[in-house]
């Protein structure tokens, strides 16, 4: 993982007193996962996979009575500004509890829910902001792509991990090198098609990917992953779909529809391993339809994006990363 | 006699432009609240059917007030797309500062602007409707005021002009 502090594109939504706090703490603080602004309580950062708090000098500490604390103007002025001044025009993503930045970074919201009927109308009172710092890892799918493609055949895989184990980060590095081709395996590129719904994998700027894809992508950008998984295929004829974070039954449905139509699937889900995955009622229709040929198993044991095993789900017993 | 005939032009000259101005303010205030209203309620569609981002939002509504109202609100404008990180309220109270010296409005017509800022792009669309409609209510309540005014005020503020300068004139005589 490439260590760096504080992302350029992250700076201005940052309140100053926290921006000041974060990049003198930023020496310390490599590898910046998440910083998480709660209001009235203390500043908290994580930095692979280890937390900390800062203190109002900018240094990183265990005890959370010495860490700086923002205060609800700080919080608001955050949230405002990372929603660019237009709370209403984001009220999907706020219903859903995140935002997304510049970059593919992802802001996790929590508050005071308004709900209308027993359904989340929106977040009114924002009090804690997690913010997500993307990464992009060149290269960090390698292993993965020696252990999944024999010669040119690519199967159709499921990448778990429980949160913040680089799921994102190594399927955005699988459909790059898919999209490119990787000679020296013997694998040759092919059209891939994102269906980007968090806008977190290609971090798009006005449809436009602002992360490497590969030269073969097409994306769709900020759409929902059940209907854009059909649309890409009967408009973009892509040989294989890639999307993030399956789940619903209606994306699952749309999967089945997808490999069905003969192209190859790349998903993320959340899970700690494969049996917890399988129990999830959408998910087990996929497994027992045998949608998918092989599942990867990755953790942060030795950093984050750890592979840990790559499972043959078509019948051909299982293989332990090295 | 020259000098006193052209100084006493002068000083009806002078003593009248202050008149005029002073009677255009009273003419152009409803014009410009008028304005405002077209603005904000150009504002409340892009918002409420469109969920349209706030720069582009306030762009279409400055082209829709147009003129020195449609400054600010463009001002507003540019300011949140450039600034990333600028809150909608930051942007919209600088631009009102910049901007609205330019225009006939007075105090309460700015204090309903800076009121919107408070709450603009803060909350859902029900709520931005809302704030938006109270917003325009204000004003058509202080273009209704503004009018009175215009009627009561900007003929008799040019006779006051004239008057004033030719009173001056005789004493000074």
């Amino acid at each position: 993982m490439a260590d760096s502090p504080l992302p350029v594109e992250l700076r201005p939504f940052l309140p100053a007193s926290v921006r000041t706090l974060l990049e003198s703490a930023a020496t310390a603080a490599t590898g910046l996962e998440e910083v998480r602004l709660r209001e009235g309580r203390p500043l908290q950062v994580v930095c692979h996979g280890m937390d900390a708090f800062i203190s109002p000098q900018g240094r990183l500490t265990q005890r959370a009575d010495l860490a700086y604390r923002p205060d609800q103007a700080e919080l608001q002025r955050t949230f405002q500004a990372m929603a660019r001044g237009s709370v209403y025009a984001w009220e999907d993503e706020i219903r859903g509890g995140f935002l997304t930045l510049p970059g593919g970074h992802r802001v996790g919201l929590a508050g005071r829910v308004v709900t209308e009927e027993g359904r989340i109308r929106t977040i009114k009172q924002v009090g804690s902001l997690n913010l997500r710092v993307a990464r992009e890892v060149t290269g960090c799918a390698t292993p993965l792509i020696a252990q999944l493609c024999a010669g040119d055949r690519l199967p159709s895989t499921l990448i778990i991990s429980p949160p913040q184990a680089g799921k994102t980060t190594l399927l955005r590095d699988l459909i790059r090198q898919i999209s490119a081709g990787v000679e020296s395996m013997g694998l040759r590129g092919r059209k891939v098609g994102v269906v980007d719904e968090r806008s977190e994998l290609a971090a798009c700027a006005a449809g436009i990917p602002t992360r490497d894809l590969g030269p073969r992508t097409d994306v769709l950008d900020n759409c929902p992953k059940a209907e854009g998984m059909m649309l890409l295929i009967r408009s973009m004829s892509p040989a294989v779909v890639a999307i993030d974070e399956i789940g619903r039954p209606a994306d699952a449905q749309a999967a089945l529809e997808a490999v069905h139509a003969g192209v190859v699937l790349l998903a993320t889900a959340h899970g700690a391993d494969l049996a917890g995955v399988m129990k999830r009622p959408a998910m087990a229709e996929l497994f027992h339809a045998g949608l998918f040929e092989r599942a990867v198993l990755i953790s942060r044991r030795r950093g984050p994006g750890t592979l840990e095993r790559v499972i043959d789900l078509s019948g051909g017993g299982e293989r332990i990363a090295g | 006699m020259l000098v006193k005939l052209a100084g006493s032009a002068l000083v009806i000259g002078a003593t009248s432009t202050v008149g005029w101005q002073v009677a255009n303010l009273y003419a152009r205030r409803p014009v410009h609240l008028r304005d405002l209203q077209v603005g904000l309620a150009v504002l409340q569609t892009e918002i409420d059917y469109g969920a349209t981002p706030l720069p582009q939002a306030l762009a279409a509504a400055a082209d829709a007030a147009g003129g020195p109202v449609g400054e600010i609100l463009r001002a507003a404008a540019t300011e949140l797309h450039v600034g990333e990180g600028t809150t909608a309220a930051e942007a919209l109270r600088r631009a009102t500062a910049q901007k609205g010296g330019a225009t006939a409005l007075v105090r309460p017509d700015l204090e309903v602007l800076g009121a919107l800022a408070a709450v603009l792009g803060c909350s859902d669309r029900l709520d931005q409707v809302r704030h938006l409609r109270l917003a325009q209510e204000r004003l058509c309540g202080e273009e209704q005021r503004a009018q009175e005014a215009r009627s009561r005020y900007e003929r008799m503020a040019r006779y006051i002009g004239v008057l004033t300068g030719t009173a001056l004139v005789l004493i000074l005589l």
